[in-house]
């Protein structure tokens, strides 16, 4: 049994870190919407300079100094990396890449240059702090808690607040660009607005949870959403939801393994997106695989049916065996075990259920072929393949409608 | 300055590396995947971790096979996932990059803290670099790897630019797009992992990224690009490792990154055609031909007329200072003879102006008898166009005209 030995200071730790993944899951359901989910991975790294250069100007570890140089810096970036793709023809992609790999670059030998004897290093900007974030403690209405709260919490609130006023306005420019220019709709300020609120999220994380995490929980929590999600009210919820998780299961894990908060928490909303990968109700793999599974069943059992029942019944034999759905042996073979089990078939002959089914097949089999050569004009030698890939997909609903069509016309 | 054969051995490592950077870098650019190699650098940590904490050793060969697996499996997932699910590419390669890289920083974490020592300190050393202190042994491996990839893209540049145009026409003349595909994005990996002692984790990418995008501003032609991508690439190698060689607290890879920046900047600004100062003055001397050409087509039309008036009175729609700039550029040309009172064609001006005047005329009959859009649309005088068009549009196009003549 795990012993979850959560303290005081790892609930806190948890606090923070859920969030700092519940500001960067609210946007970042924008920007995988608008797919720019890089973008979260570049102002990541470009705040880099400005931070140093912010540290460097005010002499001081204090937070607002960096924070303004860091938003600055990531404004930058944003707005540079836009005028590259629009006025100087480089591949949007490419844009952002030599943007924030450059000011990553200078920002690492500003801190060489200026800030090596102090405690700045990139690895806390890659790793962030968030296990040291109890050390500092501020006083809220009588409660203590960590410093980083602070600005963590303001990231959240107004990302929540920017989300539900905007919501309207995002969603059009998200979904419907062209529209949203059309219809008078601000729409350049709505979306520098966005990167501006990126920006300030990166930095308001930056110093609580390292940048990784802001890359990880910018573009997976949404990813998440995104799969699951049809509307993007949902996509909102389950993407903030999976962060706050993933802020959860990362502070436990990295305690159980004695490891970083920020990578355990992007391996475990890593975790949970496998998971939707694999099991989202209707499009995930494993019911998607289920399903094609189920129905090459229903095909192979089906067709092994009508065979041996044409054969005992000494019909002449159809042409089948170029028909139909594309097969394998093994699936054949598993639908002739099946159909043993289940007692439809007896010595090569379909028996109870298994004879009904039959039955239905061919009589599905010749309604269709007697409707594509009579309503379709079809020759008499192209009836048997579609026939034979048809009678499948033909519901009872249809079938009497085609029975009660001739019928009709035969009165 | 002396180069000891050392220092040598370690430039001409790092200037093949930023050949072979650049090599593959035109490729992903082309491609569009420019950033699949921040998410490729990126994941490599991971494996780097797993090797060590496997093999138990720091010795190149084995943290570069697990750099070289983990770097795979990043990019096969970027491929695979928008295909077999809805997730886009770009999400696609934030995620697996945010993740696996996440995972690597926490597998740090473990190796720091299970008391395997100052080992880990090398594994730090792998996200920022550290080409000063590169070994001779280490420099030369990364040298011949390094050209012996550059000489595969080299020989297989006709494959290679089919399938990043035309993978389509590559089916049909049998050029098998999937395993080019795969041996790009192998050698996208293997280029990675081989810059990454030298340059780190983080900035890897920048080495692909940048010295294409650099060389697109100056052809369009697939063979001058690698070329030139390829002559970027080595000389931010070359540069950067000589700077930090020089300053000694520089560490190699953002130095290296930033000579590739400023080639990048300069090919931005000065590249014939498509760099932004030619671009610039081609915008300009078109503007100003128009104008010109308009302002021709004044003089000419109050010419036909027989009006002695002054023609700049008949130039409502342009502001005094553009007619002073045409004026004198007519007149420098020798398309125009001022006197006190009058402006006059010359017989060259004037067949300039009649010349621009036919062709908008044959402009025009084309639009209607061709293009068969009605005559009464191609000319029309403010009120027509008040009436045709609903207000809404009107605003629209006057707000799209506003912002091209800021912008």
């Amino acid at each position: 049994m795990i012993d979850l030995q959560l303290t005081p200071v790892s609930w806190q730790i948890m606090m923070v870190a859920a969030c700092a993944a519940a500001a960067c899951g609210l946007l970042g359901v924008q920007l995988v919407l608008r797919r720019r989910a890089m973008l979260g991975d570049a102002i990541a790294h470009g705040v880099l300079p400005g931070l140093v250069i912010g540290f460097v100007v005010s002499g001081s570890r204090d937070l607002f100094p960096m924070l303004v140089g860091a938003l600055i810096a990531a404004i930058f970036v944003s707005i540079l990396a836009e005028w590259l793709r629009e006025h100087a023809g480089v591949d949007g992609g490419a844009a952002l890449g030599v943007v924030f790999t450059s000011l990553f670059a200078l920002g690492i030998i500003l801190i060489e240059i200026f800030a090596r004897d102090v405690d700045l290093d990139a690895g806390c900007v890659l790793y962030g702090m968030v296990e040291y974030a109890p050390i500092h403690q501020v006083e809220w209405f009588g409660y203590s808690v960590p410093r980083s709260l602070t600005p963590v919490l303001g990231a959240l609130l107004l990302n929540l607040g920017a989300t539900v006023l905007f919501w309207k306005e995002w969603k059009l420019c998200a979904f419907d660009p062209q529209l949203a220019r059309a219809s008078r709709l601000p729409f350049q300020t709505l979306e520098q607005g966005l990167l501006v609120l990126v920006a300030i999220t990166s930095v308001a994380c930056f110093e609580a949870v390292g940048s990784v995490l802001v890359i990880a929980m910018i573009a997976v929590p949404a990813t998440i959403g995104h799969v699951l999600c049809d509307r993007m009210s949902s996509m909102v919820i389950v993407s903030t939801l999976a962060g706050v998780v993933s802020a959860v299961l990362g502070t436990v894990g990295a305690i159980q393994l004695e490891t970083g908060v920020p990578g355990m928490m992007a391996v475990s909303s890593g975790g949970l997106l496998v998971g939707a990968v694999l099991l989202a109700p209707g499009r995930g793999l494993i019911p998607a695989a289920t399903r094609n599974f189920s129905w090459t069943m229903r095909v192979e059992m089906e067709d092994i049916l009508a065979e041996s029942h044409l054969q005992s019944m000494d019909s002449p034999p159809d042409h089948t065996d170029s028909a139909g759905a594309p097969s394998s042996r093994f699936f054949r073979i598993l639908a002739t075990w099946l159909l043993w089990t289940l007692g439809y078939i007896r010595n090569g002959i379909p028996v109870g259920r298994g004879e009904r089914m039959a039955r239905t097949l061919l009589k599905k089999r010749s309604l269709w072929k007697r409707f594509a050569a009579e309503r379709m004009g079809l020759a008499s030698d192209h009836l048997d393949e579609p026939a034979h890939r048809i009678e499948h997909h033909l519901d009872d609903d249809l079938t009497r409608r085609l029975e009660s069509g001739f019928e009709s016309e035969e009165d | 300055m002396m180069i000891s054969p050392n220092t040598l051995v370690i430039l001409l490592g790092s200037t093949a590396l930023g050949t072979c950077c650049g090599l593959v870098g035109a490729l992903m650019l082309l491609k569009r995947r420019a950033l699949l190699a921040d998410a490729i650098a990126h994941s490599t940590l991971p494996g780097i971790c797993i090797a060590f904490l496997l093999g138990g050793s720091r010795s190149l060969a084995v943290l570069g096979v697990g750099a070289l697996l983990s770097a795979l499996l990043s990019a096969t997932l970027v491929s695979w996932l928008p295909r077999i699910t809805r997730i886009r590419k770009d999400a696609a390669t934030a995620c697996v990059l945010g993740i696996l890289f996440g995972a690597g920083i926490a597998l740090v974490g473990i190796i720091q803290r299970s008391g395997l020592g100052g080992s880990a300190a090398g594994l730090d050393g792998l996200l920022l670099g550290r080409t000063a202190g590169m070994l001779r042994s280490e420099a030369l491996l990364f040298g011949i790897s390094a050209m012996m990839m550059s000489l595969i893209i080299i020989s297989l540049r006709k494959e290679l630019l089919v399938s990043c145009f035309d993978p389509r026409f590559g089916l049909s003349a049998k050029i098998p797009a999937r395993s080019i595909d795969f041996l790009q994005t192998s050698l996208l990996a293997a280029t990675i992992v081989i810059a990454l002692p030298a340059v780190g984790v983080v900035l890897t990418a920048a080495l692909v990224v940048i010295p294409a995008a650099a060389g697109r501003f100056w052809t369009d032609r697939f063979d001058v690009l690698l070329a030139i991508s390829a002559l970027i690439g080595a000389a931010s190698g070359l540069i950067g490792t000589l700077l930090s060689s020089l300053h000694s607290n520089l560490p190699a890879g953002p130095v290296i990154v930033l000579s590739a920046t400023t080639l990048f900047i300069i090919s931005l600004l000065l590249a014939p055609g498509r760099g932004w100062i030619s671009r610039h003055m081609q915008q300009r001397s078109r503007l100003q031909d128009r104008q010109v050409r308009q302002f021709l087509d004044g003089i000419l039309s109050s010419e036909l007329e027989e009006s002695s008036l002054v023609v700049l009175k008949r130039q409502p729609v342009t502001t005094a200072a553009i007619d002073r700039r045409n004026l004198v550029v007519s007149s420098r040309n020798g398309w125009i003879e001022t006197d006190s009172q009058r402006i006059q064609l010359t017989p060259e001006g004037r067949r300039r102006a009649v010349r621009a005047r036919k062709a908008l005329q044959i402009w025009r009959e084309w639009l209607t008898s061709e293009a068969s859009i009605d005559r009464d649309l191609i000319d029309l005088d403010e009120q027509d166009i008040e009436k045709i068009l609903p207000p809404d549009l009107i605003d629209t196009l006057q707000r799209s005209i506003d912002h091209r003549g800021t912008s």
